[in-house]
């Protein structure tokens, strides 16, 4: 169906060729596959099939997307010309400026091998391990009053084909366990979570050891109960390796982004080939790490996926690219292009974005550090690519005395400004780690698959900030 | 059209069967640094079904509705159901309940409007943030209409369509020292209510004025809250009142209803049947009819939000709070309403001998089982001896949401639907700003 399908698209794309500069096809087939368990309880198996077929037309430097999940013939045509007409209606009234970098043109099929295809697993396989897996946690501690844990499993089928003459098709399959516990004792309530998974089969699954990991969450819910808060104030911090993955993501990353650049929305701009940042510190955004999240063979717009170095040793070499930031730069993509599914528009994206490992093992960086906070777990940070500021906050957190970790700290958040944290970063760990999410852009609605995370990473200096009643 | 056939299909085997099919289709117009960049227009046919037998339950859903990929969903929600395990608290799908009567939840303006339109729109927008100095560095104008059917085993039969326009808008002013960045969004049901030419008109203004800020200095103070800011602290109740939530205690509201979880200026009501509200329908997820309901009274909490699932386990009734999600419980507050107070803004200004108004927080996590937060104050103003003066910067709210209710002093008489949270500006005391 899909040769017959991408025969079909390439035929079209010629029919309309006339009527615009460039045109681009993304067809989606989505499986996914969840089942849940909250308490003792299985609350059901759920199992959802889409798909999707998207048109891009430039006119006269402005864009138009169609898009139907409506696969006949007359209804993909239709939204081929709604494409256009949507373009021609921005450029006869606004008027754009788009031109796309010239790039290799590709014809490529490429998938994620995987050991143990999950659609080849028995649902009852999955269905036992929710279940145990819950109950691990469950028997950690009385404690603990609500537990939930979620397996999912997905294959993301993309082809790609545009009016230069690419023609992709690319699959990418995931696999996923969640877990979330609350504690309660009186009138305190905590929680917490644990997230595993990215572009594996099913292999990745039964790897793990869910006798640990569930002991671990438990006990770290229960733990946060009697975790005390400290008065904020300008401290040393050290970052577990999900903290300094959204630095680098939300922070560094999102201000690499050249349409950030463009749009004069970046504290980098202007700064290629300046040092910013400490020797310590290399970032670099990643699309081939195997069995990241974030990873992918081409962007979406027909670009191989690359490893790049932003950051080396304190200076920034590079920023992120999509054909359209490049076509206006003057340079190549980077291979950044890309797009929640095919109904929506195409950025400037991450993929995995990270500090690199640097020498010192975890340990060292506590032992070597005086007087500060050791914080795990990011919960969440906001990017500031235009003013560069910097805000997490954390799971948990510990107070370092004298290169031990002393007391449990809840409610904690970290804050700076990231020209100024880039340059007190002095020692960052040999350790690292990749944790499945979404990056949002713009509004409502475009996320892509991304990991956060990297090594533990020491800042000399940063606010730390205590919520908390 | 496809509903009947999936339902007639699922009873086959299934003891009792639910259908959604939804038909929707969007308009969207992107704008970056002044310019409309992309105009997006898409249309999608889904249909989810849940099938259930001795309490077990499958779910399936697919779009690109044709007969066979509707058959395979259903084949699939049957064998699921035949391999799960029983929800031993599973009673039973509703049967039809008298609609809620509801209306103005459809703009005719929005579903015929020509592309053309739709840019012209955006464009205005475009001009005035251009007129004030400023750039619309990234924003999006989004309109939608939506036909939405459930169909169940029980006789439930419900269509009703719906509209949407929103807007989410970065702008940003520049300055010698740097630039200054507003951001709002709304969403409503009739386009004529989005204004957002008017917003960002009142959005360059906050921009400018907040482009040198000082260093706030770090203490405890009165705060003053904008709508914006508020609808972020008090998003939180729509989890504490969550029976769900409830009856497993993840709520810190668990056993605490008739006493007080906030100030008594607070009063907070739920309505799912809200004119023009954007969470407003005949019946809530299940098929329930949406209701009123006074969730705090004058600080005194006085129902949980339910759905009916969850309902029968507390022994209550449903108060139309079901969403559309599965599987069950499935409960989300509709439309959200702050009741307004008698003092103006400008009156809560002039009351403030030290304090801070904070027109907007950056998005924060706040943690909704604790209620912990810290929020960085980006662009904030200073109120001293009753009057706004200079914006500052460089500080942190810290605190918890569920203490601010504690804290309120005053609510103001003014009043913004931002989306399905509505809410006057508010008055808060003894607010913790970090350095």
């Amino acid at each position: 169906m899909l040769r017959e399908l991408q025969d079909f698209l390439a035929r079209t794309i010629e029919e309309f060729s006339s009527e615009a500069e460039f045109i681009d096809v993304r067809a989606e087939f989505l499986t996914s596959f969840s089942t849940s368990v909250e308490n003792s309880v299985l609350k059901g198996l759920n199992k959802a099939n889409s798909r999707v077929i998207g048109i891009r037309a430039l006119v006269k430097g402005c864009w138009g997307i169609g898009s139907t999940d409506d696969f006949s013939p007359e209804s993909i045509k239709k939204a081929f010309r709604e494409a256009i007409a949507s373009a021609k209606a921005l450029a006869s009234r606004a008027g754009g400026e788009v031109k796309l970098s010239e790039e290799k043109v590709y014809s490529d099929s490429k998938e994620v091998s995987v050991k143990i295809s999950p659609s080849d697993v028995d649902v009852e396989e999955k269905i036992k391990l929710v279940l145990e897996f819950n109950k691990i946690i469950r028997n950690t501690d009385s404690r603990i009053v609500n537990c939930r844990t979620t397996y999912s499993d997905s294959s993301r089928e993309i082809l790609y084909l545009n009016s230069e003459g690419a023609s992709i098709y690319q699959k990418l399959p995931s696999v996923f366990l969640y877990a979330s516990a609350v504690a309660r004792e009186a009138e305190k309530t905590q929680a917490s979570y644990e997230a595993i998974g990215g572009q594996y089969g099913y292999e990745k699954i039964r790897e793990l050891d869910i006798n640990e990991l569930g002991l671990k969450l438990g006990k770290e819910a229960v733990e946060l109960l009697s975790a005390e808060t400290i008065k904020g104030g300008t401290m040393t911090v050290v970052m577990d390796g999900r903290v300094s993955g959204t630095f680098a993501h939300e922070v560094f990353g999102h201000a690499a982004e050249a349409d950030n650049i463009l749009n004069a929305k970046s504290f980098l701009s202007g700064l290629v080939g300046k040092k910013i940042g400490s020797d310590e510190v290399t970032i670099v955004d990643d699309a081939t790490v195997p069995g990241a999240y974030g990873s992918y063979f081409y962007d979406d717009e027909g670009v191989p996926a690359q490893r790049k170095v932003l950051l080396e040793k304190g200076v920034l070499k590079t920023y992120m690219h999509s054909r359209e930031t490049a076509g206006i730069m003057g340079v190549k993509s980077t291979g950044n292009g890309r797009a929640q599914d095919p109904r929506h528009r195409v950025y400037v994206r991450m993929s995995n974005t990270f500090i690199a490992p640097g020498n010192w093992s975890p340990e060292e960086i506590i032992e070597d550090t005086k007087h500060g906070v050791y914080v795990e777990k990011a919960l969440g940070g906001m990017e500031d690519p235009v003013g560069g500021g910097f805000q997490v906050s954390a799971l948990k957190a510990w107070l370092i005395e004298n290169g031990e970790l002393k007391k449990l700290l809840r409610a904690v958040s970290i804050s700076g400004r990231a020209l100024d944290i880039l340059k007190k970063v002095d020692a960052v760990g040999k350790n690292f780690v990749l944790e499945p999410g979404f990056c949002g852009k713009g509004y409502a609605g475009d996320y892509v698959p991304v990991t956060t995370g990297g090594p533990t990473v020491r800042v000399s200096e940063m606010i730390v900030g205590v919520g908390g009643r | 059209m496809w509903a009947e056939k999936a339902l007639k299909e699922a009873l086959k085997e299934a003891d009792q069967a639910e259908v959604l099919e939804i038909s929707s289709s969007f308009r969207r117009v992107l704008v970056e640094n002044n310019k409309v960049v992309y105009f997006e227009t898409s249309s999608e046919n889904s249909l989810r079904v849940m099938v259930v037998k001795e309490k077990r339950v499958g779910l399936a859903s697919v779009n690109s509705l044709t007969e066979e990929r509707i058959r395979e969903a259903v084949q699939t929600a049957v064998a699921f159901m035949k391999t799960s395990r029983p929800d031993p608290e599973f009673c039973t799908l509703i049967s039809p309940k008298p609609l809620s009567a509801v209306s103005e939840i459809f703009d005719n303006k929005i579903a015929s409007a020509e592309p053309s339109e739709v840019v012209d729109y955006v464009l205005k927008a475009v001009e005035k943030a251009k007129a004030g100095k400023t750039v619309i560095t990234q924003g999006e104008v989004y309109l939608g209409v939506s036909t939405l059917r459930l169909v169940n085993s029980e006789g439930v039969d419900v269509e009703y369509s719906k509209t949407r326009a929103s807007f989410s808008i970065t702008l940003t002013a520049y300055g010698k020292s740097g630039g200054s960045e507003s951001f709002r969004e709304r969403s409503t049901i009739y386009w004529e209510d989005l204004k957002l030419e008017e917003n960002v008109g009142e959005l360059a203004e906050l921009a400018h004025k907040t482009l040198s800020p000082e260093k706030i200095e770090p203490g405890e103070y009165t705060v003053l809250m904008a709508p914006d800011a508020v609808s972020q602290i008090i998003s939180v109740i729509a989890f504490a009142a969550n029976a769900d939530n409830v009856r497993k205690k993840r709520s810190p509201w668990a056993e605490r209803l008739n006493t007080e979880v906030a100030s008594k200026q607070l009063t907070v009501v739920d309505d799912g049947t809200l004119p023009r509200g954007v969470r407003t329908a005949p019946c809530d997820g299940e098929g329930y009819p949406t209701k009123k309901k006074t969730v705090i009274e004058k600080g005194v909490l006085k129902t949980y939000l339910y759905d009916y699932y969850t309902a029968r386990l507390m022994n209550t009734e449903s108060t139309g709070n079901a969403s559309l999600s599965r599987p069950f419980p499935a409960i989300a507050a509709t439309n959200l309403i702050i009741e307004a107070g008698a003092k103006s803004f400008e009156d809560l200004v002039s009351e403030v001998k030290k304090g801070v108004y904070i027109p907007r927080l950056p998005p924060t996590f706040i943690n909704p089982i604790t209620g912990d937060f810290s929020a960085e104050l980006r662009q904030a103003f200073l109120i001293e001896n009753g009057e706004l003066t200079k914006p500052v910067r460089w500080g942190m709210v810290a605190g918890n949401a569920y203490a601010l209710m504690q804290s309120i002093v005053e609510v103001a008489s003014d009043k913004t639907q931002l989306g399905s949270i509505i809410t006057p500006s508010i008055l808060f005391e003894k607010v913790r700003i970090t350095g």
